[in-house]
């Protein structure tokens, strides 16, 4: 037993190469899994990736909060001003939207699929976990149809204290 | 003089029978503008009462029309909805053709909910969705959806949805 606990990964704090599942969960058909992880150089990132039922997409991170001439919404990661996180950086999408194959042209879509969007945050010092929240924004559509948008959906979680990640 | 008095008097007549004619009825529903000809397209809004009163209200005004009693699930940032509202705004021929003789009820999903709400046993999960009614406002159990047809253009759209609303 104890062999078979040291040969696997099972403990009680997750290694510090490991991304960190934070929260996970699935509204208006739209799957959302947010992780924290840190990077070589110690810095951390906080990602959301966003699945999308079969054949729909996205919209793109950059697209306006009301969408363009109301249509569509964005697909954003953001801190609140509640956040015990601080943003270190841009928001970084894994895809690159593209124009619509209808008008208007400016209402950019990611790719069918999948989408991750991550952020550069500094963390809190200390080594314990503590309560934070960030918020979500997306909407999914297939050519034909659209699933209803979720905007600004603010998701509790619990981050690790930065310390505690060095120290391990 | 007389001559006069009676050109006015006629005049008159005219004027209020266009008026008349033009009449919209007050009621529950908005009369979206422009109004198409050959078919009808009403809005109903959540401060104007119980839903199945109103869909029963409005069939029966639909078969006072010799029209199809249809709702239609939309919403203002959904592009494929926005799409088929387009066409039919640009009196596209094959979309007006595909309308002859409906009487199309709009529901805006964002006021009327979508799952777990009041929506008296209209099941859907993606817009835009129609639902036939009959003469006393209850589903037929004929719907279609944007998946019946392609991309959104009229010439994909007219044939699909002039089969559902026609039966043919």
């Amino acid at each position: 037993m104890i062999i078979w606990l040291l040969t696997t990964n099972v403990s009680c704090t997750p290694a510090p190469s490991q991304p960190i599942a934070l929260a996970s969960f699935t509204e208006n058909y739209v799957q959302v899994s947010i992780l924290l992880e840190r990077e070589p150089a110690g810095d951390y990132v906080l990602s959301a990736t966003f699945t999308p039922p079969d054949g729909y997409h996205l919209y793109s991170k950059d697209i306006p909060l009301t969408g363009v001439n109301g249509l569509g919404r964005p697909t954003s990661l953001e801190l609140t001003s509640a956040s015990r996180m601080e943003a270190m950086g841009e928001l970084v999408e894994s895809l690159v939207a593209q124009e619509p194959d209808f008008e208007p042209k400016e209402l950019l879509v990611y790719p069918t699929g999948p989408v991750t969007l991550s952020l550069p945050v500094r963390l809190l010092s200390g080594d314990d976990w503590v309560d934070d929240e960030l918020k979500i924004t997306y909407m999914a559509c297939s050519a034909v149809q659209c699933k209803p948008p979720v905007v600004g959906k603010v998701v509790s979680l619990r981050i690790p204290g930065a310390d505690m990640l060095k120290s391990k | 003089m007389k001559r006069k008095i009676t050109l006015l008097f006629v005049g008159l007549l005219v004027g209020m029978s266009l008026v008349a004619c033009n009449f919209r009825p007050q009621g529950t529903a908005n009369y979206e503008d422009p109004v198409p000809t050959g078919f009808t397209i009403v809005r109903l809004h959540t401060k104007d009462g119980d839903l199945q009163s109103l869909l029963a209200d409005e069939a029966q005004k639909a078969e006072s029309l010799g029209r199809i009693p249809v709702v239609e699930f939309d919403a203002t940032w959904c592009p494929p909805c926005q799409a088929i509202n387009k066409a039919i705004k640009e009196n596209n021929k094959l979309i007006l053709d595909a309308y002859a003789d409906t009487y199309i009820i709009r529901l805006d999903v964002d006021e009327w909910g979508w799952e777990d709400s009041d929506l008296h046993d209209f099941q859907f999960e993606g817009i835009p969705v129609f639902f036939k009614l009959d003469s006393t406002g209850n589903q037929t159990g004929d719907t279609i959806n944007g998946g019946a047809w392609g991309e959104d253009i009229p010439e994909n759209i007219a044939p699909v949805m002039d089969a559902f609303f026609h039966d043919t």
